[in-house]
């Protein structure tokens, strides 16, 4: 890919056998493609290391993006024998997994010593002793190489990562964050990230966050609506363009809107009322309708004079009659439960 | 209806004794006003009776009142049905202590704390200087006193405790007809509203049969309702009937967790599914005790209202069990088997070597909530003792929470479930008063513990299959293949480390998974090998310890229903019974389970907790013909 590639030096290292420069790829708006940095790794087994060279790189966002090993220079496991395709997958399947079981382990936790008959000792067994994997780890590692996976994902999310991780923090400031926006769907995620810690953005972003509530990209439209507060939502002029959003949402995040509307102190007609006709427009499931209810009968112990509220009545007497029975059967209840009609 | 006896006891032996014994029987669970009192039926076949229970979490409940009128003025002597429910475990005076009160006035001493099974703890005497008078029950502790009921006696003579006798005294005081009233006639009677109980119901219902739907509480779904909060687990719509599932995804809650606000799990929306069906008939708060066979068929159903104890009889050509207990099966004298299997009797490998009792446990869960101030809890030690290094440092607990493995869970279920409360309180108390690090829960105020405990195994009822291990791991496909479950084999047992501290008394469980590929249930595990006209649906099917594993999750179960409900459909309509759906319409039992029975287009919100099994083991699941031969 094209673009400029920028040299960061990361002093103090405490990785003193790997190269300390850290190489990034800009494209041509000043985003970050990836970060690189070559490593000469020690990974040791039962007292015999071996040495490892490899380039690591994270993304524009600081998150693990791959491994790059010599042709020649594969990754070995415990029994000198090299990784196959397979392997390769699955160890960066653990690469990626940001919160794995290796995260809060020591290198001594990661064996069991296991007795071996003589004639079964192979090279690397000392004195009748071999290093089994532990058995509760063998899901989360590639077979026979817990050591190189152990070395590597603390080497993937250690000093490097957090160094990024500075760099990218430094850059924050509402035109990076606009620059990240219109990227790609990991640099928005980024971004939505950012303005989760940086309230004051939200303002100037609000209108595309709300467009991503409606996403087709399940991570985008969740990480959007995480954005949306109770504070948010307590202006009641805002409530009726949220709930709106239900129109054009996936089926879970349409729940994840009423839920959200749920945990609002004061929930306007307006809004209940539009909650009632995406219902009986079919945007909303009869799966859904009984926590439509709950908003309302919420809203009631507030708020008396909702049971006042024309609009609303009118839905409802419709719903008690709606052809399908469930819907005219929890309304009923409502309206009985609530001596909502007269 | 409020309902209490009045009879003039020995009338017809002489008139001497007549003046002395007009008495009056109070049941505690009639009480018009119950205040924070909960009823609880959970152990009624065992000690007689619901009872009402103080189940306050530390903190006193509000009074249960009612208004009665005695028989006459007078002085009378006073028992009160109870006994002290930390007795297994202490031996002191127990700690749900609670007052009785007439027009206000404290009667006698203080009641709920002695007496190490049900009895009739005298309470003192009162003088009745009118008729109409004010009983209340008033708390003293909030740590789950109980009543049974109340005696009022001109003898001073406490009323028989043993069961029988027992009960005949009640029916007798209390004006119970001999006979209960008749309900109606139905197509179906489904005995427990648990979720396989309510989607073989809407299921039979849809296919138009006059279905009876018996539930022995307020509240549908049992283990998934508010009252136990456990999220349905397993998978709906899996081959080779993936129409399977469509009620569970209709009545299902759209949110899962364990322990979570009562809202979680959309009691309403389970309530309401039914009571939308034209042709069920809902019972709630009725619990069955009883059944009439002739041959080897049910006739009729009879189930008592846990506040009322009205008494009712269902009658049916066809009878569900879905009480998870196999109750109506046991009644009625179904083949049935409960605890561990030996190796050497199915062949299974995950089985022990010698048969034995043990079953999963029962789980009492609860949680905290934060507050702004710090809030106190009492002291709780009743012989069960925790210091900083066997207590749980947690501000909730889930499924692990579980007791009874070692006991019968159902002749000592309410020792099981008392265990439950028992520990949370014993551990909350611990954290909360002496823990060196008591500081992080002191604005943690204990919020919810369920009494209605969750139950995961007891009888499995045998039908004409026993489903077994090597079915599920060798993917043995038969005719009938139904349900599909989806489940791992899910295996609990005592924790290891909770035996280290708490030897014979642990209370908290891991789970052993053993991982499947989705298998399709034989129809012959969902009706009973020796009733002939008994489905079975929900954790109470014919399997072994081993593969109750897999199918006990309530995704699964809630497919069970569907699939009893269609099956009764077709022995209905042909005037048959569950194994003649077998031999001679299984096509029509398959086209039903291809078409499924679901009837609103909801989206599928039922993507949690699926379970960590494997994947389908095959494209397409070749279903072999039934040769009858």
């Amino acid at each position: 890919m094209e673009g400029v590639t920028v040299t960061h030096l990361l002093e103090n290292s405490k990785d003193s056998l790997s190269d300390n420069k850290v190489i990034e790829l800009q494209d041509q708006n000043g985003l970050t493609v990836w970060f690189g940095r070559y490593f000469f790794k020690d990974i040791c087994t039962t007292g015999i290391c071996r040495m490892v060279r490899l380039w690591i790189f994270w993304d524009g966002t600081g998150h693990y993006l791959g491994i790059q090993l010599d042709e020649n220079d594969p990754l070995t496991k415990s029994d000198h024998t090299p990784f196959g395709l397979q392997d390769y997958t699955r160890l960066d399947e653990i690469m990626a997994d940001t919160v794995s079981i290796l995260k809060d382990l020591r290198y001594e936790d990661l064996t069991v010593e296991q007795k071996v008959d003589k004639e079964e000792k192979g090279i690397f067994e000392v004195d009748g002793y071999s290093s089994a994997t532990a058995p509760s780890l063998k899901e989360y590692v590639v077979d026979d190489a817990v050591f190189t996976c152990y070395t590597l994902w603390h080497t993937v999310y250690g000093e490097t990562k957090t160094y990024i991780d500075g760099l990218l923090q430094d850059r924050i400031n509402p035109t990076y964050i606009a620059r990240l926006i219109n990227g790609n769907s990991r640099q928005q995620l980024f971004a939505l990230e950012n303005i989760r810690y940086r309230n004051e953005y939200f303002p100037e972003f609000e209108s595309r966050i709300l467009d991503f509530i409606t996403s087709e990209d399940k991570n985008i439209a969740e990480k959007s609506l995480s954005l949306i507060t109770s504070e948010y939502l307590s202006d009641p002029k805002k409530q009726p363009g949220f709930v709106g959003l239900i129109k054009n949402a996936r089926p879970a995040i349409k729940y994840e809107i009423i839920y959200k509307m749920q945990s609002v102190d004061d929930v306007s007609p307006d809004a209940i009322v539009l909650l009632l006709d995406l219902f009986y427009t079919g945007d909303i499931s009869q799966g859904a309708l009984n926590h439509i209810f709950r908003i309302v009968e919420k809203q009631m112990a507030t708020d008396k004079s909702i049971k006042e509220n024309k609009p609303i009545e009118e839905r409802l007497e419709k719903l008690v009659s709606h052809p399908d029975p469930y819907t005219s059967r929890l309304t009923k209840n409502f309206i009985e439960n609530t001596s909502w009609l007269r | 209806m409020r309902k209490y006896g009045l009879v003039l006891l020995f009338a017809i032996v002489a008139n001497m004794v007549i003046a002395q014994s007009a008495s009056l029987l109070v049941e505690a669970e009639n009480f018009s006003k119950k205040g924070g009192w909960v009823v609880d039926q959970q152990f009624m076949d065992l000690m007689g009776s619901p009872y009402l229970m103080a189940h306050g979490m530390g903190v006193p409940v509000a009074d249960a009142e009612m208004s009665v009128e005695f028989p006459a003025t007078g002085k009378y002597d006073v028992y009160v049905r109870t006994f002290n429910w930390t007795s297994p475990w202490y031996e002191g005076e127990g700690p749900g202590k609670f007052q009785l009160r007439l027009n206000g006035e404290k009667v006698g001493s203080v009641l709920g704390c002695t007496g190490n099974e049900w009895y009739w703890q005298k309470a003192g005497k009162v003088d009745i200087k009118k008729k109409e008078n004010v009983i209340t029950l008033h708390d003293l502790t909030g740590f789950n006193g109980r009543v049974d009921a109340i005696y009022f006696t001109r003898d001073n003579i406490p009323p028989p405790n043993e069961s029988e006798t027992l009960a005949q005294f009640r029916k007798q005081l209390l004006n119970i007809p001999g006979e209960p009233q008749k309900a109606g006639e139905f197509d179906l009677v489904v005995v427990g509203g648990g979720v396989a109980g309510t989607t073989a119901a809407i299921s039979a219902a849809r296919l138009g049969l006059k279905v009876a739907l018996i539930q022995d509480r307020p509240v549908l779904g049992g283990n998934n309702s508010s009252e136990v909060r456990v999220h349905l687990g397993g998978r709906i719509k899996v081959e080779p009937y993936p129409a399977l599932g469509d009620v569970v995804k209709e009545i299902g809650p759209s949110r899962g967790g364990n322990a979570q606000p009562a809202d979680y799990y959309e009691d309403e929306k389970k309530m309401q599914m039914v009571l939308a069906e034209e042709n069920i008939s809902l019972f709630t708060n009725y619990r069955a005790f009883a059944v009439k066979t002739e041959g080897s068929s049910i006739t009729e159903v009879q189930a008592r209202h846990i506040e009322t104890s009205e008494e009712l009889s269902f009658t049916a050509p066809l009878f569900a069990d879905c009480t998870g207990d196999g109750t109506i099966g046991f009644l009625a004298g179904a083949d049935y088997a409960m605890g561990r299997e030996s190796r050497d009797e199915f062949g299974e490998p995950t089985a022990p070597e010698t048969p034995d009792k043990m079953t999963m446990g029962s789980s009492v869960q609860w949680y905290s909530a934060e507050e702004k101030q710090p809030v106190g809890f009492p002291v709780f030690q009743y012989g069960v003792e925790f210091n900083d290094e066997s207590a749980k440092q947690v501000t909730m607990g889930e499924w692990t929470w579980e007791t009874g493995m070692n006991y019968d869970q159902i002749n000592e279920f309410e020792r099981i479930r008392d265990y439950g409360l028992m520990v949370v309180y014993s551990n909350w108390s611990w954290l909360k008063n002496f823990s060196t690090e008591k500081e992080k829960y002191a604005n943690k105020r204990l919020d919810w513990v369920a009494y209605i405990a969750g139950k995961r195994e007891s009888r499995r009822l045998l039908g004409d299959h026993i489903l077994k291990e090597q079915d599920l791991t060798d993917f043995v496909i038969y005719p009938d293949a139904s349900a599909p479950t989806t489940w791992t084999i899910d295996l609990h047992y005592p924790d290891p480390k909770n035996t280290e501290h708490f030897p014979d008394k642990e209370f908290l469980s891991i789970a052993v998974h053993k991982p499947i590929h989705p298998y399709p249930i034989p129809y012959r595990c969902l009706y009973s090998r020796n009733i002939d006209n008994l489905f079975m649906a929900g954790r109470n099917i014919s399997v072994t310890h081993v593969a109750l594993g897999t199918v006990r999750v309530m995704r699964t179960t809630g497919i069970m229903g569907e699939v009893v409900g269609m099956a009764a459909s077709i022995a209905a309509r042909n005037n048959t019974n569950p194994r003649s759906v077998y031999n001679s319409h299984l096509d029509e039992l398959k086209k039903l389970m291809k078409t499924g029975v679901g009837k609103y287009e909801i989206e599928d919100m039922q993507n949690y907790n699926l379970g960590g099994s494997l994947g389908p083991k095959v494209d397409t699941i070749d279903i072999p013909p039934y040769d009858k031969d």
